[in-house]
């Protein structure tokens, strides 16, 4: 068509480089972006539903391992096996079940929220916007979580049968800001790779490699995060003598890790957390996601 | 009509601003986007300097697929492009260049337009301090700033509209880039989004403008890139696009008392594809390859007193019938029938 300008190539163009980068590097960027990403995400968390959720996060699981711990007769509550029974149920449904179920609901639809939601645009046009979004509302969702883990703690140790309650405390509250880390990491990178269904995905995940092969006397066990978690309790809560922690069964099935301390599972889970989240970050400036009718 | 100077000029126009500021607004290779066998762009090959444009096409014609790959969020099948000199999904200072509005209603619950917009400018990598500075005043720009800590969903359309705008502008782009800004708009709400959007094309900073609302473009901007099924059909100034619409085969409605005389005179000419008369209405209907040939026979033999016209009716130059022209065209069909014309 004769009225089509005449395209001009691309060696004839000089000077197509932009001016240097005022507000800085990369990282630099999104270093300021993420803090403004968690202030907004934490104004718009203090709404009634989440306030609600975050009750019922905390009511449950305590209302459940009270009641339990009254139905113990009084004469076992100091038995070493009563107080690793009840480190044991503490860790299952506070750092295990409460806090993985929370970064399920929170962690895995970080994406498809902002999509179905069309807000992810407004992310898109915006230098490390992804990135940075997925990183605030990942931090937020560790906030809220492990903050309902170590409420949980507080309020149901005192009415617990442990021998060390300030110890199963510590470690519990610890396992329940290690837990929200790793599952977070975990259930974002999901997130990031599947556009539909992310929940039923990760459910079956949580259930499938969290709930199943965790528990399985393999060496595929260690690749789950569970394993860790697993380890760290029981080197520090219930089972402090070597004696006890060599003896007992879960260990000597190779379901918990061997290492004289704890810290070097802490240190396994925080790699695998950063590890995760690394590759979800990097995906989600990559992946061309489906949202066409946004624009 | 326009003059063949104002096709020239609008050319040396373009051709100069290249000259001067060294760096296209956009450079299109070839490019193309297929979404599996569909085809959403379709081997774009095009150059334009800074500006204001606008992106007209139907439903479905590649508008969003076409703004999608300008602003990197999609990746082309085939060939390449630089906009601002810089390829959108590679450059890391690309997107603080381009502010986009897109179309799709604005859905955010609970959450103030400040507060948003405070989010949306930290996320460009500002400090708090000067979002929530920056905040305020692009609000104030685009007439929220007594809106400004009130939940975004009980704003009206218009003022989510504006709100959209004042986002893709917030952080001071030199490409803002809009798809549909007028959709679901009032009159009134489309004045003032056109009077936003001519000022900031008066401001020198370059424009995208997606519409299928033509009058308003031409408000905004003379310049148009014509789209359909993801190729680009014409691009100009109005005036060049008013110049090709006169070129190409369209209906011409002639009301005569000499429908006779001039049914004779046309039939002889090559130009007239298809006549059909209308007696009782004295009236011809005729299809015409070259209707500029035609204004000047009938301003020959009106002059001379050959024949006499009441009326002309026909396509009368506007965006939408050339627009309609060139579909036309595209589809193969030989001639645009001409049904709203007006005289």
């Amino acid at each position: 068509m004769s009225l089509k300008t005449t395209p001009t190539k691309f060696s004839e163009l000089s000077g197509t480089t932009n001016s240097k980068n005022p507000l800085g590097g990369s990282l630099v960027r999104l270093l300021k972006a993420v803090p403004g990403v968690i202030e907004y995400e934490l104004s718009r968390s203090f709404k009634p539903a989440r306030i609600a959720m975050f009750l019922m996060m905390i009511l449950i699981p305590t209302a459940l391992l009270i009641s339990v711990a009254y139905q113990v007769p009084e004469q076992l509550k100091n038995d070493q096996q009563t107080n690793l029974v009840f480190s044991m149920l503490l860790y299952a449904l506070v750092p295990q079940i409460l806090t993985m179920l929370a970064m399920l609901v929170l962690a895995s639809p970080i994406v498809h929220t902002e999509i179905e939601g069309q807000s992810w645009i407004y992310s898109l046009v915006r230098y490390q916007g992804r990135r940075a979004l997925l990183l605030g509302r990942y931090f937020v969702a560790v906030l809220w979580t492990s903050c309902a883990g170590v409420v949980v703690t507080s309020i149901s140790v005192p009415f617990l049968p442990l021998n060390q309650p300030l110890q199963t405390w510590g470690t519990i509250s610890l396992l329940c800001i290690l837990a929200s880390l790793a599952y977070g990491a975990l259930f974002a990178l999901i997130g990031v790779l599947f556009q539909k269904r992310v929940m039923v995905i990760s459910f079956l995940y949580a259930l499938v490699v969290e709930g199943v092969l965790a528990w399985l006397p393999a060496v595929i066990n260690q690749l789950t995060i569970a394993y860790r978690l697993r380890s760290i309790l029981f080197r520090w809560v219930g089972l402090d003598s070597d004696r006890l922690f060599q003896s007992n069964e879960l260990v000597q099935n190779g379901m918990v890790a061997t290492d004289p301390t704890g810290w070097v599972q802490i240190v396994w889970v925080l790699a695998i957390s950063a590890g995760l989240l690394a590759i979800a970050l990097w995906l989600v400036e990559t992946i061309q996601y489906s949202f066409q009718s946004e624009l | 009509m326009p003059t063949g100077e104002s096709r020239e000029f609008s050319k040396s126009k373009w051709k100069g601003s290249c000259n001067q500021f060294m760096e296209n607004l956009f450079d299109f290779q070839s490019l193309s986007l297929m979404y599996g066998t569909v085809v959403g762009v379709n081997d774009l090959q095009l150059s334009l300097p800074k500006g204001a444009y606008a992106l007209i096409g139907p439903n479905g014609a590649g508008k969003s697929t076409l703004i999608g790959l300008i602003t990197g969020s999609l990746r082309p099948t085939l060939g390449s492009l630089s906009v601002l000199g810089e390829n959108p999904r590679r450059s890391s200072t690309f997107q603080q260049r381009i502010g986009v509005c897109p179309a799709t209603e604005l859905l955010v619950h609970g959450v103030t337009s400040k507060q948003w917009l405070v989010l949306l400018i930290r996320m460009c990598g500002w400090s708090k301090r000067l979002a929530n500075q920056r905040a305020d005043e692009v609000l104030e720009q685009v007439g929220l700033a007594d809106a400004r800590n009130q939940c975004i969903h009980t704003y009206s359309l218009g003022m989510r509209q504006r709100c959209k705008l004042a986002q893709a502008i917030a952080h001071e782009p030199e490409l803002l880039i809009l798809d549909e800004p007028f959709n679901g708009l009032d009159p009134i709400g489309r004045h003032q989004m056109g009077d936003l959007l001519i000022d900031w094309a008066k401001s020198g900073k370059s424009l995208l403008l997606a519409s299928h609302v033509l009058h308003e473009v031409e408000r905004i901007t003379d310049s148009f890139l014509l789209i359909f099924g993801g190729r680009l059909l014409a691009s100009g100034t109005t005036g060049e696009l008013r110049r090709l619409l006169a070129d190409l085969p369209q209906d011409i409605i002639i009301q005569s008392e000499t429908t006779d005389r001039l049914a004779s005179l046309l039939a002889e000419k090559p130009w007239i594809r298809a006549l059909h008369r209308d007696k009782q209405a004295n009236r011809l209907v005729l299809t015409v390859d070259s209707p500029m040939k035609l204004y000047d026979a009938l301003a020959n033999w009106a002059s001379s007193g050959t024949v006499s016209i009441k009326r002309i009716s026909g396509s009368d130059g506007d965006i939408s019938t050339l627009f309609k022209l060139l579909i036309s065209r595209h589809r193969g069909e030989r001639a645009y029938r001409n049904t709203g014309a007006h005289s």
